[in-house]
């Protein structure tokens, strides 16, 4: 048994007793006029690198390693056996709602990944401009992709965990303000959000992967400005977004700076009993010779209560124009990954969700190394 | 199924589970019909009536504001009713579950205030009574002078 392991084991403990104090749904009191609501949401989940080459070890990780959360640092390694702390989470958010227009809602998740510390994702006030316009100013998720801002919420996906192919960046968090308009047109939702703001992370745990389990690197995204669209109608939804910032880092193994632009489309449908998820981006951060796409299509089919699905995931970092020796030969990032999911809703906000995993790693031969990791899951989600 | 007077009440284990497996299925017969559902809003709101769209926009939190009224606050019943998963597969087309799912992507990313849960069709009329923008929705059987009916699930 390693370090790792320990705080584990003690924090899959204190998730499964909390189990038997939340409360079954959202609470609200109402007190000097403020109205409190309580929710929250939590994952129970464990998995094990179940095989997969080469058995080695990488910059300290025992690979082959599946990497669940890429913003997060959550890693199954092959040597450790079941492990709580990569996907397993609570967290609680609380709303102060000062009038019909003016709010404040902070939102803190515990995680295993981060060996039990707490971590403030959310904290903003928000004001309703009308009924269509809604500011609101804190410290909030980055939507970057579809799932991004429910990233933490289980109970919103039909797999265990976000596919790391299309959900594996850097920072994911922002402070600033940002304006959402919602409206109709004709038989169309629409939701469009701007945003813009700023953010730095200290030692930040997705550097760790690239750089070193023991290593420290700061970032920092600054200038974040971006937008998104969701369209929807009956059973389709489609999102469209960009977010570009000025991006670097620097620490005890690495640095580098570049400008970078983000761009993403999705496109749903839960059609009758079938439903479809996809997601296409491409990234560009020309100081550094890199660009990167990925892609994600999973089909499923609901047969009652259960959503049987399979997906394929992929990711290609490129290293180009390298005329400047940037790069020591190919160092590209190449990485696919194909899961079978089953999701059982136990209850309206409950399910229990099994999955399989193949990662196939096609990197450069001075890329990142991590194997070819087969990880079975399972999970237990909750919202109240 | 009558049983006649000279029968053994348990001739054969088989016929005792047999026994058992009809009462199981008159049970789940009897137990199926749901009473239709009405979306209500308080007698004195000025909410106007709603397309089965709007309806189901509503409580998907996709429509912000009540036509002819407010800033909605929505109302569920509890998960335990089989009025609310009938409401929401015949009028959002998703299951009492995946609507939840979908409300759990909004309203843990500031996008939307999920219904508030009450325990039965009469702290619905209740809540409404007293909220121009409260609403919800009860088996059509519960309707009284308290409410107005703005859509009838077919």
């Amino acid at each position: 048994m390693n370090q790792a392991t320990i705080p584990a084991r003690i924090f899959g403990a204190l998730l499964l007793s909390s189990l038997a104090c939340l409360p079954a749904h959202a609470a609200t009191v109402t007190a000097g006029g403020v109205e409190f609501t309580g929710s929250g949401f939590l994952t129970v989940a464990a998995g094990k690198v179940v095989g997969g080459d080469p058995e080695t070890n990488i910059l300290g990780y025992s690979a082959p390693l599946f990497v669940a959360d890429y913003g997060q640092a959550g890693i199954y390694e092959k040597n450790q056996g079941w492990s709580l702390a990569p996907d397993s989470k609570l967290g609680l958010q609380g709303t102060a709602k000062f009038s019909p227009q003016f709010s404040v809602t902070t939102q803190a998740v515990v995680r295993g990944a981060h060996n039990g510390y707490t971590d403030l994702e959310w904290l903003y006030g928000s004001y309703r401009v009308n009924d269509k316009l809604t500011v609101q100013v804190g410290r909030k998720r980055l939507p970057l992709f579809y799932y991004s801002e429910s990233q933490d919420v289980g109970l919103s996906m039909p797999w265990v965990r976000l596919p790391p192919q299309a959900y594996g960046w850097d920072i994911v968090n922002y402070n600033g303000a940002n304006l959402l308009y919602q409206d109709q047109w004709g038989d169309w939702s629409s939701s469009a959000e701007f945003f813009f703001g700023d953010e730095k992370r200290h030692d930040n745990p997705y550097q760790r992967i690239y750089n070193g389990k023991h290593s420290k690197t700061n970032e920092r995204w600054s200038n974040i400005v971006g937008g998104d669209l969701t369209i929807s109608r009956d059973w389709f939804e489609a999102r469209f977004s960009y977010v570009q910032s000025d991006w670097e880092y620097w620490g005890d193994a690495a640095q580098g700076k570049a400008k970078q632009q983000f761009y993403a489309a999705a496109f749903n449908a839960d059609y009758d009993k079938w439903v479809v998820r996809t997601e296409f981006s491409y990234v560009n951060r020309r100081e550094t010779f890199e660009n990167d796409f990925a892609q994600l299509v999973a089909v499923g089919y609901r047969i009652g209560k259960w959503l049987p699905m399979a997906t394929y995931a992929n990711y290609n970092g490129n290293y180009i124009d390298n005329t400047a020796g940037f790069l020591n030969g190919d160092a590209s990032e190449k990485h696919t990954t194909r899961a079978l999911s089953l999701r059982y809703d136990l209850t309206a906000s409950s399910d229990v969700k099994v999955q399989y995993d193949w990662w196939r790693d096609r990197s450069g031969p001075n890329g990142p190394v991590q194997g070819n990791p087969r990880l079975l899951s399972l999970s237990y989600d909750l919202v109240f | 199924m009558t049983r006649s007077k000279t029968q053994p009440a348990l001739r054969h284990p088989l016929s005792g589970a047999t026994a058992i497996a009809t009462t199981l299925l008159l049970a789940t017969l009897w137990a199926t019909p749901v009473a239709a559902q009405v979306v209500v809003v308080g007698a004195k709101s000025p909410a106007a009536n709603l397309s089965k769209e709007q309806a189901s926009d509503l409580f998907l939190g996709k429509l912000t504001s009540l036509p002819g009224g407010g800033a909605p606050e929505l109302m569920d019943l509890p998960e335990s009713s089989p009025v609310r998963e009938e409401f929401y597969s015949k009028v959002t087309g998703k299951s009492a579950a995946q609507a939840k799912a979908y409300w759990s992507k909004l309203s843990f990313t500031g996008k939307g205030t999920p219904p508030k849960e009450a325990a039965s069709s009469a702290d619905i009329k209740k809540a409404v009574g007293g909220n121009p923008n409260a609403v919800g929705y009860i088996e059509k059987t519960a309707v009284d002078a308290s409410v107005k009916v703005v859509f009838s699930v077919q």
